[in-house]
């Protein structure tokens, strides 16, 4: 519906604020933000949260397992970076480096203080949270793509630091852990129940995702992405919920970072670098960071691409980067739009036509 | 003394190569707002491009050239394909920058290898200047350097075209309305900062040997030098060059080598939190709409 | 035939509409006006019309020649210059160069330096601070320099977006006989948003009003008066402004 009310007898400044109101409404409602019909979405979450669960017993072998361990725990990063990113529009190109936050202070943890995967988990987080809002503040003060450069900055330097660090980082060579603390009848050395310690960390990262896209909050996010200073003017405190989306994408970086590191038992820090950070980039933009299974698309079609086409790492990467060069082009929201185009294309459902005015939602 | 002469000459053409792709960054993203990541793939391209000729036999100054037409039509070829149409929206240039620098990268690995390549100084004489020994390679690199600054720089404040320029960068829509035809501008500047990057290639290793990730290392001090230029300031870029420089070589020679990435990587951070317009007065990016 | 028609164009910027089935038009030396209040989606009408917006739906139409698609810079070539709101002079340039800027798009450079001359000794603020940066100005000199800067593109119609914006009255009523001087002396049309009723009232012949991005009134200034529209809207406005005898022609 057009913003065109015939308002003639209002005065100025309450009209300015109503229409500002409808302007970040309408401009929310983006093509992503339009839910598809509940019964769909149940479905689809019952249908994969069964494949995932019977994962491990389809027989696909130990490697097939091993790629999917690490699929997850990525996505899990992802879901962080598609939250900064697909609600509040904020991109990072150090989000490895946050997962890096996570990782080498668990491990650091284990060496320095004996504390084990459950014990030095929240600590963790809880670092990985303070300081993506720390290195959030600039994003305050400057745009976008000035903050990109800061999180490149940031995330390479913390590789330098790793290096030079001593014995207490580790340095070059890295760091050790021993393997999960066992829980009551679960031996976390046998691969399937990794696998399944970090599928539930994906189900919680997938369900507060959920809620915090339907929540209130997720739409103050996402008014924010789309027009700062329409947000502010209908009294939205701007600064508060950028640098919480930040630390709440940090809680799930620290999260998958030491997930990764009970996992590979061993990290070093080029891990957690410039390249490891740009491809989270281009795995969040490839599936889609609006979408709710957006992330976890792009994790699995990076990390199984070149076991399903047999390509080398080094072809594989060319193929990456032109599938993100498609991607932009041609699909911005990612294979989780056209997933989703298609559908609705399919059913002749909602989606995009929810706005008159000869409009397609988001551009 | 005559160390010292040395050394200077060695920073300052390990400051020319910096300063060559500074320029292009910076005006890349002043006019168009993109912040190209692939830039120091398009000097590594250079790079290896020259070696390739130099290495079949062709004279180094004469690949040099070629490099750099090469690495120019990569640029033209980059705007016209992939950045022309993200002008509105620049953060998917940036991304789309990032894939063509993986593609780069590796395509680079897939055609040659991944290991590092070098030439034999292309000149191989050492100069006596005042005394002082130099190796004739850095002198000229820092000249020819010095040449394509000098005809930048008059080019884009004398000449009218310079003028057009510096207007839209200033602001992009206004110069529209002036009859400006801001896109051509936008792939010219492609064009030119690809040229300079290709020829800053060529100069690199004609100095150091090269890998297909040099490009990576580079864009640090590429952003780093425009940065504290000001995007879209050139003058501003050559003084960063300078700079970063020397900061470069006193590390090396007195500091602490391993955290010599670390200064410029701070220094960056703190320009881009505390005047991101740069020190010596850039653009913050492009005036959207 | 009209020198400029706008045909039912739409505009807007993504999901969000700005103006609906805006249909106007612009004769050969003529002065027009479009009035509305803040928000009403004039700016991004001139916008549109000067190229910097597509229209999502409709035409414009300029000698006839469909220059809906047509960008910014090539519609400044046809003779179409829109003076921005907010002025935006280039401000670390000099004035100047500001006005060489504003030639830009002309063929015959030889007459550029005549016209830099005609514009100094016509607003003469401008020869004093020939050299000096844009940004120094203050800003009534500033809306001077922006519509000089658009003169010298000799423009067919001069679009001028709300010129009267934070400028004393002063130089609100100096404002009046430029304008009227477009036409006159510089023979240009001229199209002109505004706020300041009295001043566009002052130089128009034809008026469009406009509110939540239609036109609700149209017509000749003296039918625009009598409307109750817009007695309602500017009555009271009217009577604070410095109201001076209408200049325009009968």
């Amino acid at each position: 519906m057009p913003v065109t009310d015939n308002s003639a007898g209002k005065t100025g400044a309450a009209t300015g604020r109503t229409r500002a109101s409808h302007r970040l409404a309408l401009l929310t409602a983006d093509n992503a933000s339009v839910p598809l019909p509940a019964s769909v979405q149940a479905i689809t979450a019952i249908l994969l949260a069964v494949l995932l669960i019977a994962l491990p017993w389809l027989g696909l072998g130990y490697r097939f397992l091993s790629i999917a361990i690490t699929t997850l725990y990525t996505a899990i990063g992802l879901y962080g970076l598609g939250l900064q990113f697909g609600q509040a529009g904020i991109m990072s190109v150090g989000h490895a480096a946050l997962m890096g936050v996570g990782a080498y202070a668990s491990a650091i943890l284990s060496v320095q203080l004996g504390l084990g995967f459950w014990t030095s988990l929240p600590f963790a987080m809880a670092l990985s949270a303070i300081v993506g809002g720390v290195i959030g503040l600039p994003t305050l003060r400057v745009g976008g793509q000035h903050y990109i450069i800061i999180t490149f900055c940031f995330c390479a330097l913390f590789v330098i630091v790793l290096t030079n660090g001593g014995t207490f980082t580790g340095s070059a060579t890295g760091l050790d852990v021993g393997s999960v603390t066992p829980l009551p009848g679960i031996n976390f050395d046998k691969l399937s129940n990794n696998y399944y310690l970090v599928l539930a960390a994906l189900f919680l990262a997938l369900a507060a995702t959920y809620l915090i896209g339907i929540s209130r909050y997720g739409r103050t996010l996402r008014a924010i992405r789309e027009n700062e200073q329409l947000a502010r003017s209908v009294g939205i405190n701007v600064d508060l919920h950028k640098l919480g989306v930040l630390m709440v994408s940090g809680l799930f970086a620290g999260l998958a970072g030491v997930l990764q590191l009970y996992y590979l038992r061993h990290i070093s820090p080029t891990l957690f670098g410039a390249f490891p950070s740009l491809y989270l980039a281009l795995m969040v933009m490839l599936g889609g960071a609006r979408y709710l299974y957006g992330p976890l698309i792009g994790a699995v079609i990076v990390n199984f691409l070149p076991e399903v086409l047999n390509l080398d790492p080094v072809d594989s990467r060319i193929a990456y980067g032109i599938c993100l060069l498609l991607v932009i082009l041609l699909l911005p929201g990612g294979v989780g739009a056209g997933i989703k185009n298609v559908y609705c294309a399919l059913t002749g459902g909602s989606g995009t036509q929810t706005q008159g005015g000869g409009s397609n939602g988001r551009a | 003394m005559d160390i010292f002469v040395q050394q200077l000459v060695n920073s300052l053409s390990v400051a020319s190569v910096t300063i060559l792709i500074g320029i292009g960054i910076t005006l890349i993203f002043g006019l168009a707002g993109i912040v190209n990541f692939a830039h120091g793939e398009f000097l590594m391209v250079g790079g290896m491009a020259t070696w390739f000729m130099v290495g079949a036999g062709m004279n180094f100054f004469v690949a040099l050239v070629l490099a750099g037409l090469l690495v120019g039509a990569l640029g033209f070829a980059a705007e016209r394909c992939l950045f022309r149409f993200t002008l509105n929206r620049p953060m998917n240039g940036f991304i789309m920058s990032i894939g063509l620098s993986v593609i780069l990268q590796h395509a680079v690995i897939r055609v040659f290898n991944e290991f590092q390549k070098s030439i034999t100084d292309p000149v191989g004489m050492v100069w006596t200047i005042g005394g002082v020994d130099i190796i004739a390679m850095r002198a000229i690199v820092v000249a020819i350097t010095a040449v394509v600054v000098a005809i930048t720089y008059f080019g884009i404040s004398r000449s009218r075209y310079g003028m057009a320029l510096r207007a839209s960068v200033s602001d992009r829509d206004t110069a529209e309305l002036m009859g400006i035809p801001v896109r051509r501008y936008v792939t010219g500047v492609f064009i030119y900062g690809s040229l300079l990057a290709g020829i800053g290639g060529a100069l690199m290793i004609s100095l150091f040997p090269i890998t297909p990730f040099t490009g990576s290392v580079i864009i640090i001090r590429g952003f780093a030098v425009s940065l504290i230029g000001g995007l879209g300031n050139v003058g501003g870029a050559v003084v960063g060059g300078l700079v970063l420089g020397l900061v470069d070589g006193l590390s090396a020679g007195y500091g602490y080598p391993e955290w010599t990435d670390a200064y410029s990587l701070v220094v960056m951070i703190l320009i881009l939190v505390l005047r991101p317009q740069g020190l010596l007065g850039g653009t913050l990016g492009p005036k959207a709409s | 035939m009209s020198l400029l028609a706008v045909e039912h164009v739409d505009t807007g910027y993504g999901p969000v509409a700005v103006n609906r089935d805006v249909s106007l038009a612009v004769h050969q030396n003529e002065i027009v006006t479009i009035l509305g209040p803040n928000g009403a989606g004039k700016t991004t009408l001139l916008r549109s019309i000067a190229g910097l917006v597509k229209p999502r739906r409709g035409a414009v139409l300029f000698d006839d020649r469909d220059v809906t698609a047509l960008h910014a810079d090539e519609k400044a070539a046809l003779g179409v210059v829109m003076v921005p709101e907010g002025r935006h002079v280039f401000a670390d340039m000099s004035v100047r160069e500001n006005l060489l800027l504003g030639a830009y798009c002309r063929k015959d450079r030889d007459a550029i330096e005549a016209d830099i001359a005609l514009m100094e000794n016509y607003f003469t603020i401008l020869a004093k601070k020939r050299g000096a940066k844009a940004a120094t100005l203050s800003g009534g000199q500033q809306q001077m320099l922006a519509i000089a800067r658009g003169l010298m593109a000799r423009p067919r119609i001069l679009l001028l977006d709300e010129p009267s914006l934070g400028l004393s009255p002063l130089l609100v009523s100096e404002l009046q006989g430029i304008i009227i001087d477009v036409r006159e002396k510089f023979r240009a049309a001229v199209l002109l948003v505004e706020q300041n009723a009295g001043l566009a009232l002052s130089v128009a012949e034809q008026g469009y009003l406009m509110n939540s991005g239609r036109i609700v009134a149209s017509g000749s200034i003296e039918q625009l008066k009598q409307t109750p529209v817009m007695q309602e809207l500017y009555l009271g406005k009217r009577a604070q402004q410095n109201h001076r005898p209408s200049r325009a022609s009968p």
